[in-house]
């Protein structure tokens, strides 16, 4: 059974999240852990982990906002002692053996977490997936280049933790980055769709607003339905399954190339340029979707075909 | 016999008894295995299947006292559909018209629904919508199909056209112009096919099924009593009723198009299907969770409104994604097969492109979605 969200307290978590990272007035705000613990995060996720999680990645990306979201979210799936331990988690770009010739753990971290203060690193061992923590003095914390070089995402490369202090689920934290991505690719797109209807409601050529042909019309609409798509798919459970998750991801990853292609097109040459901040939220949106591969994420969802129930008494 | 007591809570006691009801009872008619190529034989299977479940009680389960049924609501309906679909029962398709008439009639006409409407619900007759029209398809409220009100009811001509089952169909709910071009000139009737004055022809599709039918009237006479809503009523019940159709309709097609994407999953291994297939079934999903919320909607009488049409665009990518993934999944077999499976598989694929035009033309939902949900400015059209 879902366990179904209180939209009332949805709301009211909503504008908290407004006033924190804005209403996409002021884009790129910096949300520290310290920030949403203010905000009440212990509470939150006692309620609902993954409401808590689905309305602050939204509203990080409605806003392009730099936050711990993510971080948080896979603590989640950590022993107490290692949630409340301060440090980035580092998503490796591969989960590494233990034991003897591991070397470095290379991967990326969200850098508004304090990186010199540590990392949690993953490591997996034969009994599964272990985090120990590392601490951050003499780490070398790069920028991420590329797609959104200044935005939240760092390179980190550290060695690997002899200590390997507590059990992580490696598949549910996993999980939880898919589920943090797609949330705030919902964001994304929401907000990339605003820009465009604004747009032509605005814009007039022919002496009528760009809004009003159908074919404007038409694109937006399919923009709008994949997103609704997306969104009818963010679990409510308390602990959505992987491959839910991955699902999720799928579709948001879905409704953000559309998003590109139709918001781009019914804006016209204004979208292509710096000034515009449409751009923006492709690169993060592209920043967002390369954490996840297709062929994982396609994985997860194939493999799950086969075991799920046909009638669950879920979401009715 | 069910316990008539139905507790309208127990939506999850009302899925395990339907289930243990199902396993009690492994030969019921309409399986989805052994489907007739043809639709007639395979409407009178489903017409079979309904009187199964009606005489046992699970088929009441979700319609008022008043109609034969033992309360609950639309949310118990459709997790029967779903149950069904689950036990590789097909969801009998007089229950998709039935699941847009019914609810237009028991609000709109509860007199006459208490008098006409069990024989559908049990599986005696089927129903049929009497909608378009040659010139009236997206623009309904163009059409022409005329009744005469007199004293004693009125009389009907002129032509119905797409009509989903209607030369196997006992009645129609057919819009008629009973006053002024347009909107407010329209009202609906509810027609005995079997009756003078009536002519049906069954429309073979590209598929190879008779999926529609025309019906043509010729001073067919309606009673009175047969009305469903006031004279002129007609375009606010069928407003109403399409929102039914958006929603309900959704739902019953999740559930059958999740049970066929699942058996097809799990005869390639589950983890060997493609990208098509995975997209399929992420949509269908989507769609689950859609559809659901619209049902809760209707069934607490909630107007969803103009968000219905994004439900309704849902539904058409969803069927054609899921049967291109089917077609995908072996090719050649799909091409060439000559099993009646293939060809019912084949039907269906051709069926689902029409899915972004029956039920209100995807072009139109698009429309409504651009002008009415994002505020876009009207269109020229």
């Amino acid at each position: 059974m879902t366990a179904g969200w209180d939209l009332t307290l949805v709301a009211d978590v909503g504008a908290a999240a407004d006033a924190l990272f804005g209403r996409g007035d002021e884009l790129g705000r910096s949300v520290s852990r310290a920030d949403l613990e203010e905000l009440g995060w212990q509470d939150l996720v006692t309620v609902s982990p993954s409401m808590a999680v689905a309305v602050l990645a939204r509203a990080e990306g409605r806003t392009l906002a730099a936050s711990p979201v993510m971080d948080l979210a896979v603590r989640l799936t950590l022993p107490a002692a290692a949630a409340t331990t301060p440090g980035a988690v580092l998503v490796p770009a591969r989960l590494v053996p233990s034991g003897s010739g591991v070397g470095r753990v290379s991967g990326l971290v969200l850098a508004t977490t304090p990186a010199v203060e540590g990392f949690l690193v993953p490591v997996s061992t034969p009994d599964g997936t272990r985090v120990g923590y590392v601490d951050g003095d003499g780490v070398e914390v790069r920028a991420a280049a590329g797609i959104e070089s200044g935005g939240p995402f760092a390179e980190v490369s550290v060695i690997a933790p002899d200590s390997l202090d507590w059990p992580c689920d490696w598949p549910a934290a996993v999980g939880w980055i898919d589920y943090y991505a797609a949330n705030a690719l919902i964001g994304l797109v929401e907000s990339m769709i605003g820009y465009a209807r604004d747009h032509v409601i605005a814009r007039h050529q022919f002496g009528v607003p760009l809004g009003s042909f159908q074919a404007v019309q038409h694109r937006l609409a399919d923009a709008h339905v994949t997103w609704e798509a997306a969104v009818a798919l963010v679990s409510e459970d308390d602990l959505p399954t992987p491959a839910e998750c991955a699902m999720l991801l799928l579709a948001a990853s879905e409704a953000f190339e559309v998003a590109v292609r139709e918001c781009t097109q019914v804006m016209g040459a204004v979208a292509c340029t710096w000034e515009h901040p449409l751009h923006r939220f492709v690169r993060r949106g592209i920043a967002l979707t390369s954490w996840s591969s297709g062929p994982r994420l396609e994985s997860a969802v194939a493999a799950s075909i086969g075991r799920v129930d046909l009638a669950p008494a879920d979401v009715l | 016999m069910l316990n008539a007591a139905l507790d309208p809570a127990g939506l999850v006691g009302h899925r395990e008894r339907l289930r243990a009801w199902l396993q009690e009872h492994p030969d019921l008619p309409a399986r989805t295995a052994g489907e007739p190529v043809d639709i007639e034989p395979a409407m009178a299977a489903e017409q079979e299947l309904q009187r199964e479940l009606w005489q046992a009680g699970f088929g009441r389960v979700g319609w008022p006292e008043q109609v034969g049924g033992i309360g609950g609501d639309a949310v118990h309906r459709a997790a029967t559909y779903e149950e069904l679909a689950r036990a590789g029962y097909r969801v009998p398709q007089p229950c998709y018209t039935l699941e847009t008439l019914a609810p237009a009639m028991i609000a709109f006409a509860p007199d006459l629904a208490a008098e006409v409407l069990e024989p559908a619900l049990r599986g005696d007759e089927v129903w049929c919508q009497g909608f378009s029209e040659p010139e009236a398809g997206s623009d309904l409220a163009a059409l022409a199909c005329r009744a005469t009100i007199g004293p004693d009811g009125c009389l009907v001509t002129g032509q119905k056209t797409w009509s989903s089952f209607a030369h196997l169909s006992r009645r129609s709910a057919v819009l008629v112009r009973t006053g002024v071009p347009g909107h407010r000139g329209i009202s609906m009737v509810l027609a005995d096919l079997h009756a003078p004055g009536v002519t049906v022809r069954p429309i073979r599709l590209n598929g190879g099924r008779n999926e529609f039918g025309e019906i043509f009237f010729d001073d067919h006479h309606v009673p009175a009593q047969h009305l469903v809503g006031a004279p002129g009523q007609g375009w606010e019940v069928a407003m109403y009723l399409l929102q039914w159709e958006r929603g309900m309709y959704a739902w019953q097609r999740q559930a059958v198009l999740r049970a066929r994407l699942a058996e097809a999953g799990a005869a390639a291994g589950g983890a060997g299907v493609g990208s098509g297939f995975v997209r399929a079934w992420t949509l269908v999903h989507a769609l689950r969770a859609r559809a659901a919320r619209t049902v809760r909607l209707l069934a607490a009488g909630a107007n969803p409104g103009p968000t219905v049409s994004v439900d309704k665009v849902l539904l058409s990518r969803t069927e054609q994604a899921v049967m291109d993934a089917l077609r995908q999944a072996d090719p050649a077999r799909f091409a060439f097969g000559g099993d009646v499976a293939d060809e019912l598989v084949r039907s269906e694929w051709f069926y689902s492109r029409a899915a972004t035009i029956y039920g209100g033309a995807v072009d139109v939902q698009k429309g409504i979605v651009a002008e009415r949900v994002l505020g876009l400015p009207r269109g020229s059209r």
